[in-house]
């Protein structure tokens, strides 16, 4: 199966096999606030959400593991290793 | 995150030394890292990390003998089961042995800053509750019997707190909800021509939903990925194939978490068709709510995505595709941090 077919079949199947209850919810969250940091071949991401929204997120990269915080909203500080 | 806003790091170097770092409210994370102890693990699989209530940061691990598998991701030989405490202003205190022959730890803590911890030892989940102030947890509790690959704990928003273990044979996951008068544990089977469950993801939200991520191998490297909905009081709906098995599948293993809105999701990556290093990034929730958030734009190799949430934020992150080669391989990774309120 090409790998475009298979990809619209996953959306239909899980659209269609599980109940409606709340069907904006992920839909409406657009993930627009989005920042990207070109570290090189990253792997095993974590992300943690603090109780005043403030994001940190780690991840094993070049040079050791690397971590980041930042405000939703806000710019984020400079990634370090 | 603790509610002080403190975000704590750990990891395992090359030399098996766990290490942490921690970043103050608002403040970036340190170049100096704090060696908590020494442990022969697989860094990948072994350490969990739960922030208090209190302040204090939990970080628990199996010390298990390295795999010399490159990217393993679960021990399968069982070691010391360790626990280090982080304090404000104290740093950390010497990791303590809490169980033995362990595998596949989880924690997970509680508003009135307790935590529960779980994890497999010979053949069976062990859970153990850590009381508010205290340390160490009490005397642990045999859910069932378990095999692998880890144990799994997942906290609803409305505070439900329930367990998850693949059932001996490795083609059930069963999940259950801890606490007096919680129904009794849901089974979640798979074909047996499937092969057994290599990897698992859980979430519980809010009023029971729930979602798995579940991945099953007929022989090493031929995978199959599935998803499922449920709810703690009336179980698992039947499991949806996502990606047939393969030598290399075109479905990502699935991250669990909540949505801030209490509903439980699944991110995973399925590979676009023209490049075969590059994919989409999508998100389904347990109502059949399945969108893709980001198109292209993801190295599939790596793609293990993670998700969490906050009181008005959730945020997921991925590999990212940070450039291409003309033949539109992936040159240069990095990450992609998204937000969404």
């Amino acid at each position: 199966m090409r790998p475009s077919v298979q990809i619209a079949l996953t959306l239909a199947c899980v659209t269609t096999t599980l109940a409606a209850a709340t069907p904006t919810a992920v839909a409406a969250l657009r993930f627009d606030d989005r920042v990207t940091l070109g570290t090189g071949y990253v792997e095993q991401e974590a992300v943690a959400v603090g109780d005043d929204d403030t994001i940190a997120a780690t991840w094993d990269g070049p040079f050791g593991v690397w971590g980041v915080t930042r405000r939703a909203g806000g710019p984020g500080a400079s990634p370090r290793t | 995150m603790t509610p002080r806003g403190n975000a704590l790091i750990a990891w395992a170097d090359f030399d098996g030394v766990v290490r942490a770092d921690v970043a103050g409210r608002g403040q970036p994370f340190g170049a100096v890292a704090t060696d908590i102890g020494r442990a022969r693990l697989d860094a990948a699989a072994g350490l969990r990390v739960a922030a208090l209530a209190d302040g204090r940061v939990l970080i628990l691990w199996s010390d298990a003998p390295r795999s010399r598998r490159l990217s393993a991701r679960t021990p399968t030989n069982p070691g010391a089961l360790r626990l280090a405490v982080w304090t404000p202003g104290r740093g950390f205190a010497r990791p303590r042995v809490v169980g033995a022959s362990a595998t596949g730890p989880a924690v997970v803590a509680a508003p009135d800053a307790t935590a529960t911890l779980a994890w497999l030892s010979r053949g069976h989940l062990r859970v153990a509750h850590i009381a508010a102030g205290a340390s160490a947890p009490g005397s642990p509790r045999t859910l069932g019997a378990a095999s692998g690959p880890r144990a799994l704990l997942s906290r609803s928003p409305d505070g439900v707190l329930s367990a998850g273990w693949v059932a001996p044979g490795g083609h059930t996951l069963m999940t259950r909800p801890l606490g007096a008068g919680a129904p009794a544990a849901a089974r979640l089977s798979f074909p047996a021509t499937a092969g057994p469950i290599t990897a698992v993801q859980f979430a519980s939200g809010s009023a029971g939903r729930m979602v798995a991520g579940v991945q099953t191998a007929i022989t090493r490297g031929a995978n199959s990925l599935w998803t499922a909905a449920g709810s703690s009081a009336a179980g698992w709906d039947a499991p949806v194939l996502l990606g047939t098995p393969a030598r290399f599948p075109s479905i990502s293993t699935p991250a669990a978490g909540v949505l801030a809105s209490g509903t439980p999701l699944l991110v995973w990556g399925a590979r676009e068709p023209a490049h075969s290093g590059i994919a989409d990034v999508v998100a389904a929730s347990d109502d059949g709510d399945a969108t893709v958030l980001d198109s292209a734009s993801a190295t599939f190799s790596n793609l293990d995505a993670a998700v969490a949430a906050g009181p008005n934020a959730t945020a997921l992150v991925w590999p990212a595709l940070a450039r291409t080669g003309p033949s539109g391989q992936p040159l240069t990774g990095g990450v992609t941090i998204a937000v969404g309120t």
